[in-house]
């Protein structure tokens, strides 16, 4: 991870520190690809079999345009889902947790949470699924005890959880010793 | 035969559909490339190039047979 800190652009306030930046993990761009490749498979068959049942003479050009069609399809939607992931990350600093997009169309582009002293916050992870708990990759739910942010900060299946909790143990810990 | 035309000009209208997401993908990973000073691994600029011409095959590829069946 230290190759992503030292290349990327982030404005920092006075006296932060980064402590980590992390992408999501690779396996939850894993399902995403492997379901639209599934779905290309899928039509494919379908495809053939349901039109040389309906056109017995059609040629068999078809076919492969139809493939190659959803081939393409599967080529740019795989590359989009790509490349949100490479441009994405997760960095938690002394003073504040922030989820950057760097590639993304619609939605939030840039989610921070100042984590000022005096703030106490509860830090849970959970695998959203059972595959996600097989391979260690869990979220992380940081909830705030104030009135102004109800709604926990979420960290989608990060890199490394657990390292990730560790930090943000360390941060309670400092704002506790602060106080 | 009409009827199989008319789907080949869809899908050759489709294809070039796909051909303006992939170039708005382009685009996004340009101000993206920008914005965070983060560069694309070359495999994945390769992959890029790649994915390119072979959408502009699929297109070529379908004009082909649509000329083949109205000829």
């Amino acid at each position: 991870m230290s190759m992503i800190q030292g290349n990327l652009n982030i404005k920092l306030l006075s006296d932060e520190k980064i402590y980590t930046i992390q992408r999501k993990h690779l396996i939850s761009i894993a399902f995403p690809l492997a379901s639209y490749a599934l779905i290309a498979i899928i039509f494919i068959v379908t495809f053939i079999i349901i039109i040389s049942r309906l056109f017995p003479v059609i040629s068999p050009l078809s076919f492969i345009d139809a493939a190659l069609l959803l081939l393409s399809f599967l080529v740019v939607f795989d590359m989009f889902i790509i490349m949100n992931w490479f441009y994405q990350f997760y960095v938690v600093t002394n003073k504040r947790i922030l989820h950057i997009h760097f590639f993304k169309t619609q939605g939030k582009h840039f989610e921070e949470v100042f984590v000022a002293a005096g703030t106490e916050i509860k830090i849970s992870r959970v695998a959203s699924n059972l595959i996600y708990g097989i391979f260690n990759v869990e979220d992380i739910y940081i909830e705030f005890r104030q009135q102004d942010r109800e709604a926990p900060f979420i960290i989608r299946a990060p890199d490394h959880p657990e390292k990730l909790e560790e930090i943000l143990d360390e941060i309670a810990t400092n704002h506790e010793k602060e106080r | 035969m009409n009827f199989i035309k008319f789907i080949q000009l869809t899908l050759t209208l489709i294809e070039c559909c796909f051909l303006v997401a992939y170039g708005g993908i382009i685009m996004k990973v340009r101000y993206a490339r920008i914005a965070s000073n983060i560069t694309i691994p070359k495999l994945w600029r390769s992959i890029s190039i790649y994915a390119f011409v072979f959408i502009i095959a699929c297109i070529a590829f379908l004009l082909l047979s649509l000329i083949g069946f109205a000829l």
